[in-house]
């Protein structure tokens, strides 16, 4: 069978009847997740999930979990098991079908997807489908709820565990591309100078700062321009060009990096055709894709990126002019460039324009990653992609809040990446048809 | 027990091998019988073109040159502290058609501190292998393909 035949359609209508989602931040210091581990995190996100749903866990059908660097950071793995005890789904010993999904960052996609094809399939009517990590500390191994703080470098360690020892982890595929290459690559393509590279980044990150200010479960929620002024500096971008900002991997500094966070997110996954029976707004799955690759190629682009978007576009029957928003798997700032002009949200080498004029947050008129982005609201690596569907979802709906886009978009588009030298690509688009 | 009861395995062991010939200085690839792509030994036993298992043992010869996706890596630890003396990382492409990513030494008159900058005027440039032991991350004292300018 040819790789590039042409897919095929859902066989029957899929929505998102239900989402809840957990404050992103760090289980030894924010006050709301403060000494919770996945299981407390898991139960707030389901439950928030299935209230929203007007489900009960007597109607789940399946539950599928996206969990990646359990093993390394608490210990653990198969949590599907113990997760069903934490959310009602296990009863007189006895729980429902699913498991744990794991694909790097991508994981939380990956989970979506194995609940939309159940479903489509026409095997289960109502799946729920989440994700939930720890990555900012380690988990005591002989007492679970005991915390063991952790270096960054530690971090960074545990993270790479989804590199393949036996060739990429030792050549540093990480440093070549998402952190640093493919910025560079970038600016190589489209003639950009230094000044315009910093430009863009400093648009970037205070255009993330500004979503993620209004948003009460981000990390990170506030305004860079107050965080620098209460430190001293003039402006946010004084601060970003100090020495408190120092370049980690050229161009690509310690704030255009994302914030590691610990949290969970969930969706209720239900048949179009019951879906009403729960929620009276519920919001349709358009298309899903997805394609391995290659973080490093010969040029900026991302062939897998590309790929996945077609095998979305194609599903939904849309074009990249149709999307109002998308949520975007940004880790290092270097991959916005390269991945928000392999989606085709906007033409070859006018995008960093557009961030630098900082017309990307919420209220401008480009919107990418209203939640904050993995920069500001965080990357709870395999939860990011159930957490950018709830961002998807409250602002298809019209619930965003503060940070609500105007005119409130009918079609929102997720991008998630998983790897860090081998890469999986998801792209997901939820909307109104 | 008889002949025919002893497995052939259709495989054998690739990274043993690939990797014991590093130490050596040597790179292997896999060239394709179908369709005369070479690919990198160490990355997978398939042919990174057509996908066949028809493939032959080759020394790959070292030669490179730089692609655009380039990076100065300045090794920060806790308060930023420097940890490390910075390097250049980057894609990669083999004379042959693979691609890699890796450390590049001994750039002449590379300024870390004041002219990361200079990265973009060095895509292109010819480059040569050099073998050497590394630290990287949690991985000590490990053979890592590195580069310098040819």
């Amino acid at each position: 069978m040819d790789k590039s035949r042409k897919l095929g359609k859902l066989r029957r209508g899929v929505s998102i009847i239900g989402v809840g989602m957990t404050k992103q931040g760090h289980i030894a210091t924010t006050p709301e997740i403060k000494g919770m581990t996945e299981r407390e995190l898991w139960h707030w996100a389901a439950r928030e999930a299935m209230e929203d749903a007007n489900c009960r866990p007597h109607d789940i059908q399946a539950q599928y979990v996206a969990n990646t660097a359990g093993e390394w950071f608490t210990g653990s793995f198969h949590l599907d098991g113990a997760l069903q005890r934490w959310c009602g789904l296990k009863r007189d010993g006895l729980g429902v079908a699913g498991c744990r999904v794991e694909s790097a960052c991508s994981a939380g996609a990956h989970a979506i997807r194995e609940a939309i094809f159940s479903i489509a399939s026409g095997v289960y009517d109502l799946v729920m489908a989440g994700g939930v990590e720890i990555s900012s500390v380690a988990m005591n191994r002989t007492e679970p709820a005991a915390i063991t703080n952790l270096t960054n470098v530690e971090v960074l360690k545990g993270y790479m565990t989804g590199c393949d020892r036996a060739f990429h982890y030792l050549q540093e595929p990480w440093a070549t591309t998402i952190f640093g290459g493919w910025l560079t690559a970038y600016a190589y393509q489209y003639g950009l100078s230094k000044d315009d590279i910093y430009d863009a980044l400093d648009g970037l990150v205070i255009s993330r700062h500004h979503s993620a200010a209004h948003n009460p479960k981000a990390c990170l929620n506030f305004e860079l321009e107050d965080y620098a002024k209460e430190r001293g500096f003039a402006s946010a971008k004084e601060f970003l060009h100090s020495k408190l900002n120092p370049v980690e991997w050229w161009p690509v500094r310690f704030w255009d990096f994302e914030i590691a966070t610990d949290g969970a997110a969930c969706v209720i996954v239900c048949a179009t055709e019951s879906a009403r029976e729960f929620h009276p707004d519920p919001i349709h799955v358009l298309g899903t894709g997805c394609a391995h690759g290659q973080l490093y190629n010969p040029t900026y682009s991302c062939p897998a990126i590309v790929e996945a978007a077609k095998q979305a576009y194609e599903m939904a029957d849309l074009t990249p002019e149709d999307i109002d928003f998308v949520e975007l798997y940004v880790c290092g700032a270097a991959v916005e460039f390269t991945a928000v002009e392999d989606i085709g949200f906007s033409k070859g080498g006018e995008y960093w324009k557009i961030v630098r004029d900082g017309r990307t947050a919420f209220d401008g008129d480009k919107p990418v990653s209203p939640s904050g982005g993995l920069k500001a609201f965080g990357d709870t690596v395999g939860a990011v992609g159930v957490c950018q569907a709830y961002e998807v979802i409250k602002q298809i709906r019209g619930e965003a809040g503060s940070r609500q886009i105007h005119p409130i978009p009918r079609i929102g588009l997720t991008h998630t990446l998983g790897g860090t030298g081998d890469t999986t690509q998801v792209i997901n688009i939820y909307g109104r048809k | 027990m008889t002949e025919e009861m002893v497995l052939h395995p259709p495989i054998d062991n690739v990274l043993q091998k690939a990797r014991a010939a590093l130490k050596e200085g040597k790179l292997f690839g896999l060239k394709c019988n179908k369709c005369g792509t070479y690919s990198i030994a160490l990355a997978g036993y398939s042919c990174r073109h057509c996908g066949s298992f028809d493939l032959d043992w080759v020394e790959l010869s070292g030669k490179a040159k730089l692609m655009p996706s380039a990076s100065v890596v300045y090794p920060l630890g806790e308060g930023f502290v420097e940890i490390g003396e910075p390097y250049l990382c980057g894609v990669v492409e083999l004379e042959e058609g693979p691609l890699m990513t890796a450390r590049i030494y001994d750039i002449p008159d590379f300024d870390f501190k004041n002219k990361p900058e200079r990265v973009l005027d060095l895509i292109g440039i010819k480059l040569k292998m050099d073998i050497r032991v590394e630290t990287v991350l949690d991985m000590e004292g490990q053979y890592c393909i590195c580069f310098v300018p040819a």
